[in-house]
């Protein structure tokens, strides 16, 4: 590349530095109308004047001792973080088989089964909060099935609890585990495969010793993306949990909307900044220090 | 390669097979089955929606205008998808040429700025942007909910279309000058043809994160004319309309001809 450009011409030249130029406009845009107005969150978070005064003044730490001295806020943080964590799981669980046919089948059956998966990720999460709203209703196939098999004799009324908050999740974020699991599966060495099951390896064992292990990175991936967008998701929680159970994101929303408590709304959304940003960070380190074993070779 | 050596020892299923045929309908279920229930609630005759329905009727089609402001915001989201998803991509090209042409210090560092929007929650991005627009900027609503949606639509318009850039030989730039070609001409005849897939699906991201936003607008919305996910969303806090869901099932069949459509581009470009 560097001899290229020293060949090419001097005006060729001027005009390669000046395409560099070419990002400023993102740049500037996300450093006034995004930076700008995240630091005025955490000004904000911490301003110690009335809360009128939007842009901050002075300083204490006072709101956030409130925050967590209110038992409501932990009880809140703590469902946040295991029902995220629960579904992430769950998702997880439910989508391993699935992206393995997805990378196994043929031509046809490929494309239905990715199709499937991309037709609620593209369809807006209202819409898709209704549908679990429906499949869980005292008549819906849910309660059919658990009065079917004998394990209720009422319907269940699952909204606004855990119950219909996690079903909604894990239905919500299946696309976003599917997708880069059925990607890592594909990018699985063939040889590897085939080298085990010449020298007589049954399939659950080149499962176990091989394709699981060299998945790791992706299961990872999957769990992380699908945790963070759990943890930060509020039609979900918000429709299907609603008032009676809160997660952070709509006890955000109460503050803001409801009560108009900005200063609060600062805090929480400190706080679940912070949150996302220790687990990618956290997830990121891992990853690093695992590169050497899962580097293409 | 790999597929025949599993495909000859599909000869007989195994149990580990059969397992996972029915993981995988299990899987398929889970994501067919709410959507389903929402097409098939269009069509029932009972006030509220309900699942499994009763009765059919195709009225509810024909009565989105029962529900206050529907047709209004939607209109509206899409008029602010269609400019926010123009501005996404030519922002995300812009950037990705300058990105690309020239080996710039510190690129891992401004793409990952750039890229930001993806990592953090974007109801941050709306709670934000609500403090800054009333302290220091006083932006009309329209405003403000398109620079809100293109923070968020717009990082992932780029990470559609700098993948596809990177692999771009700039040699082949570099020779088209030398050759004589203005930066436009380069641009149209070698840079365009290359990058166009990939400007196709950050236009369908673009689009399609803005359309469905409703984090941010909920808190820069114009009260009197909210975009369709926030009068959707809100309209949920009551009994459902049959209405409701007769619009859903729109939506959904916008989408089944998205992913009929477009369903590679969908994919191509993941992470």
């Amino acid at each position: 590349m560097a001899s290229t450009l020293k060949t090419s011409t001097r005006r060729t030249r001027t005009f390669l530095s000046g395409s560099a130029a070419l990002v400023l406009p993102a740049i500037l845009l996300l450093l006034v109308t995004y930076i700008l107005p995240l630091l005025q969150v955490l000004r904000l978070s911490v301003s110690s004047a009335d809360p009128s005064v939007l842009d901050g003044a002075g300083f204490t730490l006072r709101h956030y001792f409130e925050f967590f001295a209110d038992p409501t806020s932990l009880r809140v943080i703590w469902r946040s973080l295991w029902i995220s964590f629960v579904s992430a799981l769950i998702a997880l669980v439910i989508a391993y088989p699935y992206a393995i046919s997805v990378a196994k089948s043929g031509p046809v059956m490929r494309r239905v089964l990715i199709s499937l998966a991309l037709l609620p990720m593209t369809t807006s999460g209202v819409v898709r909060a209704y549908g679990v709203i429906m499949v869980l209703g005292r008549e819906g196939p849910l309660n059919k099935l658990l009065m079917a098999l004998g394990l209720v004799s009422q319907p269940v009324q699952f909204l606004y609890g855990p119950a219909a908050l996690i079903i909604g999740n894990i239905y919500f974020v299946m696309p976003f585990v599917i997708l880069p699991l059925a990607a890592g599966i594909a990018r699985l060495d063939g040889r590897l495969l085939e080298a085990a099951s010449t020298l007589g390896a049954t399939k659950v064992s080149i499962n176990r010793t091989i394709t699981l292990p060299l998945l790791v990175p992706s299961i990872a991936a999957g769990t992380i993306v699908a945790f963070t967008l759990n943890m930060t998701a509020f039609v979900t929680p918000g429709l299907l949990g609603g008032q009676g159970y809160l997660m952070l994101t709509t006890l955000l929303g109460q503050q803001m909307f409801n009560l108009a408590n900005w200063i609060t709304g600062s805090v929480i959304a400190v706080v679940l900044l912070v949150i996302v940003i220790v687990t990618m960070t956290a997830y990121q380190t891992w990853l690093d220090r695992k590169a050497g074993f899962y580097a293409p070779r | 390669m790999r597929q025949d050596s599993s495909r000859s020892r599909l000869a007989d299923v195994s149990f580990g097979d059969a397992f996972r045929y029915a993981a995988t309908s299990f899987g398929a279920v889970i994501l067919v089955l709410p959507m389903l229930a929402v097409i098939v609630s269009s069509f029932g005759e009972t006030a509220y929606a309900r699942f499994p329905p009763q009765g059919f009727t195709l009225h509810w089609y024909t009565a989105f205008d029962e529900v206050p402001g529907l047709i209004a915001s939607l209109i509206y989201s899409l008029k602010l998808s269609l400019i926010v998803t123009a501005m996404s991509v030519a922002l995300a090209l812009l950037s990705a040429i300058g990105l690309t042409l020239r080996v710039i210090p510190g690129r891992a560092l401004i793409t990952s700025f750039l890229m930001l929007p993806l990592v953090l929650p974007s109801i941050v991005v709306g709670l934000a942007l609500m403090l800054f627009f009333s302290a220091f900027w006083t932006a009309d609503y329209f405003t403000g909910l398109v620079i809100g949606h293109l923070i968020i639509s717009f990082p992932y318009a780029l990470r559609s279309i700098l993948p596809a850039l990177e692999t771009f030989d700039r040699n082949l730039w570099a020779a088209s000058r030398t050759l004589g070609a203005n930066p436009w001409q380069a641009f149209r005849t070698i840079l365009a043809p290359i990058a166009m897939p990939s400007v196709l699906s950050a236009a369908l991201f673009a689009f399609l994160i803005s359309f469905d936003n409703y984090n941010v607008s909920a808190f820069l919305q114009d009260p009197l004319t909210p975009p369709l996910p926030v009068v959707l969303y809100n309209q949920a806090e009551q009994a459902l309309s049959p209405v409701l869901m007769a619009v859903s099932s729109a939506l959904i069949l916008f989408s089944v001809v998205l992913v009929a459509l477009f369903g590679k581009y969908l994919i191509s470009t993941g992470k």
